[in-house]
This record gives C-alpha cells, sequence and structure tokens, in this order.
C-alpha cells in the first residue's frame, strides 16, 4: 500500500513559474470542493499516476496538474502562459529597442562632431552593462543568503505590487478573467508574501538578465548594422596628458581573451597612437591618416561586446533560470495545501461507516414493575408453599443455594438446557399445585423473550388470584431496572420483582415508584443491543 | 478484484453483550445506537468498508438472540421429520427463516440468521464479564446449524474474572476466539481482528489484507495531519500579537493588562480551533460538546501547574539563563586578561539567572511603538517565553494522543490522568529538536520559506512523537491494563 512517506523530500525538482501558478489556481479550484469529493477525485489521479509509474512527489504533481484541473481551468492557466510568455517577448523587445537605440546613438557618426569616441562605446556597452550584471549578481547571492529575507516581509510582495499605481493601471487594462486569475495569484502572493519572496527575487533577477541580454544583442546587432552599412570613425579623445603607450596595455589585456583567435579585434599600439583625436587639428591631422585606420576598432567593439556583454548575460540568465527553478520547486513544496494534496493523493480513501440511517429501536416499556424485598415476598405469600423456578441454573452463589435449600421452598428449574417440553411440563405442575410462584434468574443477564414467554405461559397456569414473582440474583442496579421495564411489558399488575442483592434476602431497593429515567451506568461503560 | 468474494461478517450473540460497541469501534461510526437498554437494536445494520470505492468487507450489526431455544427447537423437529443430515441443516435454517408466522414470531432471530444464509461469516460475542450460562449454548448451536465460518469474542464488559470458563466454552463451538474489549479496542488489536477475519474463509484473505493495509495508510495519514496541525497551531501562537491605539495620557501599565487578557483570549481561540481541527481528523466531530469536561485541558492555559506539568522547569530556565549569563561574563574577563578576576562570569552568571527566574512567569512583553504619523501603539506579544511554545505543544499533544486512542464506541468525555507529567516524558535530543524548531518559528514567521521549512521540521519530529505516544498508549491499553489512559 502507498504511503506519502515514499514521495521523497519535501523540495520539488525544478520547475517553471507557470507551474507553481497552475499549482495554486488547481489548489484554488479543489478547495471549492469538499473534503470528501477532493479525496475521491485525487484519488482518482493517483490511479491514473501509478498507471504512469509516478511516485515521486514531482511526478505525482505533474500527473496531478495534468489531470486535475478542469477545462475551464485549463483555458486560465493557458491564459496565464501566454501572458508570461507574453511579458518575457515584451521585456525582451524592450531590451533590444533600447541597445539598439543606445549603440545608434553613440554610433550615429557626423562629421562636425568630429570620430566616434571608442572609450564612450566600450564605456557604455560594455563596461557598464558588465558592471551592472557583477552588482545583480552580488546583490541576487545576498539575497540568497538570506539576508534579505526579514527585510522582505513586506517587500515585493503582492499587496506591494497591486499598491503602484503603474500597476493598477495595468490590471484596468486586463480583461475581467485575466484580472480574476491575476487578483488570485496577488492574493495568494500577499498571503503568503514571505513564502514566495524567494521566487519573486529570482523572477526579478532572471527577467533582468533577460532584458540585459536583450539589451546587449539589441546593441550588438546595431553596432554590426552600422559597421557593414555606414562608415564609422572611431577615436579617443583624452584632455589628460597621456600617450597613446599606456593606453595599449589596457586595450590589451581587454582583448586577452580573444586575441589568439581573432587577432585583428586586438587593437595594435599603432591603431591606438594613430586614432588619438583632437578637435583643434582635426582638419589637419585627417590627411596623414588613411581613414580606413579610424575603422579598425570595430572588431574589438564587437568581441568586447560580445565577451564582456553576451556572454556573461547569457550564463547568468541560465544560472538565473537554475536557481529561479529551485524556488519554484521549493515553493510548490512548501506552498499551504500541497502537502494535504499529497496527502490525499497517497492515502486511500476508505468508508467504514454505515450508508443507511440507524433504524427504529425497540424503546423500554414506560414505567417500573414494583420492586419489593425477598422477605417480603416470603411473608406475603401467608405460609404458603412457594415454588422457586430456577431459570437457566440462575446462580450457585452459596447463600442462595442455601436460601433456596429452606425446606418451605420447592426449587425447580427450568430453561437453560431443558427443553421447552420440560418446561411446559413445569408449568403445568405449578398450575396444579398452590401458593406463589417465583421466577429465579441472573439478573446480569438481559430479560430476553424466553423468559419472558415463559413467565406469561407461568401466569396463565397459576390464574390472577397466585402471587408470581422474579427474584433478581446478582447484577446492578441498571440490571434490576431492564428487567423491571421489561417485565412491564407482560402487563400483569400482580406481577412482583423481588431483588436477592448479594445472594441473601436483603432488599438492595424498593421502589414502587417508576424512575421515570432511564437507568445510567456511571462508569459509561455499557453493553448494547 | 471482481472475482474476489466480498467478506461479510455478522456481529450476532445474546442481547446487550457489546455487538454494537464492537460494530462502533470497528467502523469508526458514531452514528451507532449504543444502549444500555438491552435488546434496543431491532434490524440488522450494514457498514460497508470500501477503499477508494472498492467493498473490500461489510460488517452487519444484528439484534440479539430472543427465542434462540425455541428456534433451536424447530430447526430439531423439522430435522428429525425431515430425517436430515449435518449438511442439510444450513438449509433447514434457511427453511426456518421462510416459514410461515416466523418473521412476526422470531423477528430478531430472522434478521440476525438471515446475512449468515446468504453467506455471511459469524462473529459470536458475548461478555466476558459475566460467567458463562447455559442459556448460551441453544444460540451456539444454532449459529453451528448454518455451517458458517466463525469466531468467537469475548468481549470484557466492566471485568475480566471470567475469560477462562468462556473461553472453555467456545472453544467447543469456535475454531477461534478472540479476548477484544470492544470499547476499549487499540489500533493494533482492531488490526488483528480484522486479520483473523481474513483466516476464516479461502478467498477472504486479500481483501482483508487490502483493508488492513488501506487502514493502516490512513492511520499515518491521519497523524501525519494531527502533527501538522499541532505545528501550525503553535507556530500561529508564537507569532500571536495584539495591539491597541494608546491615547495620549494612556498608561502603560494599565494597558498592559488589558492587552494581556486580549492575549490569552485570542490564544484560548486559536487552541479551540485547533482542537476542533484535530477532532474532526479522528473522526470526532460530535465530541466537540465534550471537551469542555476536559479538567486539565481547560485549565488556565497559564497556570504555573500546568507550566510545570508540560514545559520546562523554572529551575531549567534559571539554569539556562546562568551559564548563558557566565559565558558572556566570562567572555569579558577573557578580554580583560583574568583581571577581573572571573567576577564578570560571575556577574553574568547572577544576571542570567535572575532573567530567567523572572521571564519564566512571563508570558509575553508590552512595547509602546511610537507611531511615524504621531501616537503611540502598544504592542503585546509575541511571547519570548522559553516555556510557553512547551506548554502549548504539551497540551496539543496530550489532547491528539486521546483522540487517538479513543474508540467510537466511547460515548462518555474524555477522561484524564492528574498525574501527567511522567506520562508525556520527551528525551533530551527530542527535546533540542524542539527547541531549535521553535526558535526558527519565532524568528522566521509561518510565511517564509525558512519558516515553513521549520514548520516541516516541527511536523516531521511531532509525527515521530506521537508515533511513540501512540505505541506507548496501545501498551497501557494491552489485556491485563484496565486503566485505558493515554498512554
Amino acid at each position: 500500500m502507498e504511503s506519502s512517506g515514499s514521495v521523497g523530500s519535501r523540495a520539488f525538482g525544478p520547475a517553471r513559474p507557470a507551474q507553481l501558478i497552475a499549482v495554486v489556481l488547481g489548489l484554488e479550484e479543489r478547495d471549492q470542493l469538499d473534503e470528501r469529493d477532493r479525496r475521491r477525485l485525487d484519488r482518482e489521479i493517483r490511479a491514473r499516476a501509478q498507471a504512469e509509474s509516478a511516485s515521486s512527489r514531482t511526478e505525482l504533481l505533474a500527473v496531478w496538474l495534468e489531470a486535475a484541473p478542469s477545462l475551464e481551468l485549463r483555458a486560465r492557466i493557458a491564459r496565464v502562459r501566454a501572458s508570461l510568455s507574453l511579458l518575457r517577448g515584451l521585456l525582451a523587445f524592450a531590451g533590444v529597442f533600447l541597445g539598439w537605440a543606445a549603440a545608434a546613438t553613440l554610433l550615429r557618426f557626423e562629421v562636425h562632431a568630429g570620430r566616434i569616441n571608442i572609450v564612450l562605446c566600450v564605456a557604455l556597452l560594455v563596461v557598464l552593462p558588465f558592471a551592472m550584471l557583477g552588482l545583480g549578481c552580488v546583490g541576487a547571492l545576498w539575497s540568497r543568503r538570506g539576508g534579505a529575507d526579514d527585510r522582505d516581509r513586506e517587500g515585493t510582495s503582492g499587496g506591494g505590487w497591486r499598491r503602484i499605481a503603474l500597476a493598477r493601471l495595468a490590471m484596468s487594462l486586463l480583461s475581467e478573467s485575466v484580472r480574476r486569475d491575476v487578483e488570485i495569484l496577488l492574493g495568494r502572493l500577499t498571503a503568503h508574501s514571505r513564502l514566495y519572496a524567494g521566487v519573486q527575487r529570482a523572477q526579478l533577477f532572471v527577467w533582468s538578465q533577460w532584458i540585459g541580454l536583450a539589451f546587449a544583442g539589441g546593441a550588438l546587432v546595431a553596432t554590426l548594422t552600422f559597421v557593414v552599412f555606414t562608415d564609422l570613425a572611431f577615436g579617443w579623445s583624452t584632455t589628460l596628458d597621456v600617450e597613446a603607450a599606456n593606453v595599449h596595455p589596457i586595450v590589451s589585456i581587454l582583448s586577452a581573451p580573444w586575441a589568439a583567435v581573432w587577432p585583428e579585434a586586438s587593437p595594435s599600439l599603432d591603431l591606438v597612437e594613430s586614432t588619438r583625436h583632437f578637435r583643434v587639428a582635426a582638419e589637419e591631422h585627417i590627411h596623414f591618416v588613411d581613414p580606413i585606420r579610424y575603422g579598425g576598432w570595430w572588431p574589438f567593439l564587437i568581441a568586447s561586446m560580445l565577451f564582456y556583454a553576451v556572454l556573461p548575460r547569457l550564463v547568468v540568465a541560465g544560472l538565473g533560470e537554475r536557481w529561479l527553478g529551485r524556488e519554484v520547486g521549493l515553493a510548490i513544496g512548501l506552498s499551504p495545501g500541497v502537502d494535504r494534496l499529497l496527502d490525499r493523493l497517497t492515502t486511500p480513501v476508505v468508508e467504514t461507516q454505515a450508508v443507511a440511517p440507524e433504524s427504529e429501536t425497540r424503546h423500554p416499556e414506560a414505567g417500573l414493575v414494583p420492586l419489593v424485598s425477598a422477605t417480603d415476598w416470603i411473608r406475603d405469600c401467608g405460609g404458603d408453599l412457594p415454588t422457586v423456578v430456577r431459570w437457566a441454573e440462575a446462580s450457585d452463589d452459596e447463600t442462595l443455594v442455601a436460601w433456596l435449600e429452606t425446606p418451605r421452598l420447592q426449587v425447580r428449574d427450568a430453561g437453560g438446557r431443558r427443553t421447552l417440553q420440560e418446561d411446559r411440563d413445569l408449568v403445568v405442575a405449578c398450575g396444579a399445585g398452590e401458593g406463589g410462584v417465583a421466577l429465579c434468574v441472573r439478573a446480569f443477564e438481559p430479560p430476553v423473550l424466553d423468559v419472558l414467554d415463559f413467565l406469561a405461559a407461568l401466569r396463565r397456569a397459576i390464574g390472577r388470584q397466585r402471587a408470581l414473582s422474579v427474584l433478581l440474583v446478582d447484577g446492578v442496579r441498571a440490571d434490576h431496572e431492564a428487567w423491571r421495564h421489561a417485565l412491564m411489558g407482560l402487563g400483569d399488575a400482580g406481577l412482583s420483582v423481588a431483588c436477592l442483592a448479594d445472594g441473601g434476602a436483603r432488599p438492595e431497593a424498593v421502589s414502587g415508584e417508576p424512575s421515570g429515567d432511564p437507568p445510567v451506568d456511571p462508569s459509561g461503560e455499557h453493553a448494547d443491543g | 478484484m471482481a472475482d474476489i468474494p466480498v467478506p461479510v461478517l455478522a456481529v450476532v450473540g445474546h442481547p446487550n453483550k457489546g455487538k454494537s460497541s464492537l460494530v462502533a469501534t470497528l467502523a469508526e461510526d458514531d452514528s451507532v445506537g449504543i444502549s444500555p437498554t438491552p435488546g434496543t437494536t431491532l434490524r440488522t445494520r450494514a457498514y460497508p468498508m470500501r477503499v477508494d470505492g472498492q467493498l473490500l468487507y461489510t460488517l452487519v450489526d444484528t439484534p440479539g438472540f430472543q427465542r434462540a431455544r425455541q428456534v433451536l427447537a424447530w430447526l430439531e423437529e423439522r430435522a428429525a421429520t425431515l430425517d436430515a443430515t449435518a449438511a442439510d441443516r444450513p438449509r433447514l435454517v434457511a427453511e426456518f427463516l421462510r416459514a410461515a408466522g416466523h418473521a412476526d414470531r422470531f423477528p430478531d432471530e430472522c434478521e440476525l440468521l438471515r446475512p449468515l444464509v446468504t453467506g455471511a461469516g459469524i462473529l459470536y460475542v458475548v461478555d466476558g464479564g459475566v460467567p458463562y450460562g447455559p442459556e448460551y449454548e441453544a444460540e451456539m448451536e444454532i449459529l453451528r446449524w448454518t455451517g458458517r465460518p466463525s469466531l468467537a469474542l469475548i468481549n470484557p464488559i466492566g471485568s475480566r474474572d471470567h475469560i477462562a470458563d468462556w473461553q472453555a466454552a467456545l472453544g467447543q463451538f469456535f475454531r477461534v476466539v478472540r479476548v477484544v474489549d470492544a470499547l476499549r479496542a487499540d489500533f493494533s488489536t482492531r488490526r488483528q481482528l480484522l486479520v483473523a477475519f481474513g483466516e476464516l474463509e479461502t478467498g477472504w484473505h486479500a481483501p482483508i489484507v487490502r483493508a488492513v493495509e488501506a487502514l493502516d495508510a490512513v492511520r499515518s495519514s491521519r497523524r501525519r495531519a494531527a502533527a501538522r496541525e499541532i505545528a501550525q497551531f503553535v507556530g500561529q501562537a508564537l507569532a500571536l500579537v495584539v495591539e491597541r491605539r494608546m491615547q495620549p495620557e494612556e498608561e502603560a501599565g494599565i494597558l498592559e493588562r488589558a492587552l494581556e487578557g486580549e492575549y490569552k483570549q485570542r490564544l484560548s481561540q486559536l487552541e479551540a480551533c485547533h482542537r476542533r481541527a484535530v477532532q474532526r481528523l479522528y473522526g470526532h466531530g460530535a465530541l466537540e460538546a465534550h471537551v469542555r469536561e476536559l479538567e486539565i485541558l481547560e485549565s488556565d492555559l497559564f497556570s504555573e501547574t500546568t507550566w510545570l506539568r508540560f514545559g520546562l522547569r523554572r529551575r531549567d530556565l534559571v539554569t539556562v539563563g546562568a551559564v548563558g549569563g557566565a559565558t558572556t561574563g566570562g567572555l569579558v574577563d577573557v578580554a580583560l586578561g583574568g583581571a577581573s578576576f572571573l567576577f564578570g562570569a560571575a556577574a553574568g552568571a547572577v544576571v542570567g539567572g535572575l532573567l530567567g527566574w523572572l521571564g519564566a512567569g512571563r508570558l509575553a512583553e508590552l512595547r509602546v511603538i511610537d507611531r511615524p504619523m504621531g501616537g503611540r501603539l502598544a504592542r503585546y506579544g509575541p511571547s519570548r517565553n522559553a516555556n510557553f511554545p512547551f506548554v502549548l505543544y504539551g497540551r496539543a499533544r496530550y489532547h491528539c494522543g486521546l483522540l487517538a486512542i479513543r474508540t467510537h464506541a466511547m460515548r462518555d468525555a474524555l477522561e484524564l490522568d492528574v498525574d501527567l507529567e511522567h506520562r508525556l516524558p520527551l528525551d533530551g535530543p527530542t527535546r533540542r529538536e524542539l527547541a531549535y524548531a521553535f526558535g526558527k518559528l519565532r524568528k522566521r514567521g509561518l510565511d517564509s520559506t525558512r519558516g515553513r521549512e521549520a514548520l516541516e521540521d516541527l511536523m516531521r519530529t511531532t509525527d515521530a512523537i506521537l508515533v511513540k505516544d501512540e505505541d506507548r498508549g496501545e501498551k497501557t491499553r494491552s489485556p491485563g491494563a484496565d486503566s485505558g489512559h493515554f498512554p
């Protein structure tokens, strides 16, 4: 039999944010059902998972996500997925646009402006993105260490997002159904803001990497376009007293990674010297240098962008995706409701209770047959030889046996192992005799109809004038009351009940008044029907 | 599974011997009518056991025998008339049911024999607390005539004085005789009984084994869910805070009493809510009205006795405080190169011990916060008392333990022992594990990744503790032990 102990650790495998959203929405939908239906449906999914040999938490949840959502929810999840894709696309487009725009702005060559400042190009298109990347990584590492855990209590929560005016505006632009889904998500994010903070941080980090990558890509494409279709003239300038020999080592260090495979992208000292630009001497200077030389910086620029902007972004974006996957997996595993879901999936639905309601029950007769003491009963017999019938060999208590051996008493046996014919013979004999008759029964045994039938037969045989009594042996008060209730059902006004408590002729309780209340077992332990 | 016969077990016997109690316990059904008045059950009632919708066995509660000797006499007379052999006896029992007038004359016998004629097994229940009597022999003989597989069960109501006599008598009629207290049968006893059912007839083994496995899984699942409830309750209680805006002239001291009262009230509500959830898990939702009778659990959550019973002792807290203080003071001594003559350590121990002593009786602290937009806010909680989560945890654990061993035949209020301290032992490593989890929950709250991880850890620890509690409870309630109390 399966058990949830077999489903492994609390964390899920790497997952996509869309899966977390699907889990959240799926659990929301399940919460609309009552527990019984939830269990039944999830167990049906478990059967399907078993058919697919899915046993780990991740596999089980994957099967559940495939099977559980309704058609309507599937459409909603698809919309959410599409929205996420659209958002990524928009971010990528924005990044590409900004990259293109930045490169285009930097590379726009106008004769009156002199040369394109290669230092500025490298600073803005290579160094700045690289520095941003480094800062982003440091921030991400710091937040992963948990330093931001407490700070983010009110931080990037759904509530925080909703308070942003721009977000409110964006929400108002959404369709009704999408807005509802977003509200659910943000509501959950708000309610469990700290739980999902890791996912939010990782998601923001990943998005920032993709924007950075798109920016670098856009800038690269723009640069290449300008290189191919325009005549770029790079140069470098400085007011400081810096020689080309001092600049060249810096350039050489920057281009070291690709110098071996692409020597043209590693500027020579000659190129550095020849492309130094002085605006004052611009007109004279241009006549001494081949214009082609001014374009000699482009391989260096392209290689720098590739190596310091695009490649690191690509690597970090990939690592960020892995981080996001782990955070989402952890969040799914710790999401409220997921543990219950797994429990439903792995624990069988067991029903043991009765389907039909309790049928009618037999109610005790109202009222109680009066209880008298055994001594009173003997006295009332007025010297007649009373007959005592022991039912089912009632009690072998020594005191009782001694009492029954009183010469005045005729002791007979009935019930138990005796046949019905023997009982009938005894009834006839009692009818032929004189004096009262007492039926001695064990009070702890219930008054079954077999005894009551015998009593009724006895009454018919001895007539109404002769005394008929039931002697209760042993038992507790509740047993005695059960007998007195049952004997009321005979409708025999002359019937009395005597109690031989503790095996003697001592009355346990004498009460001719019906108690009305059902007997109560103070121990709380009672048997039943 | 379609080919496998579905076992049906009819619980039969003399009236008022615990048949319905046994059914209520086995079926975990509170709706079973249990009455001290004999013969109240008039009709059979089926309790199908389904796993994922598949029927694995059915228990049938029946009325008790009322005219057993008359039924046996009819059967014997009929057998003599037809010169029937032993092989014909089951057919004669079926004939008895069809005979004219029997449904009116023998309604109880007809009800109880009908499932047997249609293939049910026999679970014959007697009371081991009263002496054996010859009137039972007719019943057992009738059951033997049905030819159905049978098992006798001695249910000691009240005392166990006559079990040996019953075993000797029942052994002559039944192949299997078991002693099971229907009122207090623990899970392993019920499990063993089910396994015994499976051995009664060929083909019953497989469905019964599957049923037992499912019950095992449900038990574990229920315990895990209870552990989750307990962990969440403690986590929520640790984060509990009550706040109130202060009037300009209002004094913090006066407000503290009011906030403390509110804090306690909210905590009690939280605990009541948690208890209801755990009761529902164990199928004792109907017990809600009785829970108020729990003297210990309803006693003041903040009484010194309760704190001592479930939590750390004040002595322990003083020791912990003193050691911490001495360590801090010792660092000062080291920094001074021993010039302080260990005065730092001594002073630290005294201060730490004093704080531990004072802190032991203090639930939480009031803080007055100046608001940025003006005005002051009085905040009571969250509790930093080291004892606090242990007390809450101990109470929740005890309540859960009571429910775990409670059968559905019990209709009285939960009973509690007075001396509980030694009944809820926690070994050192477990206590440290709990202290660590409480600390993490305090620091991180429930709604953070690390807080959720701490909650999961606490849940696992609690699950392991509850397993031990259940085992201990069952050992205490094994045959011969009459206390029936947890653990």
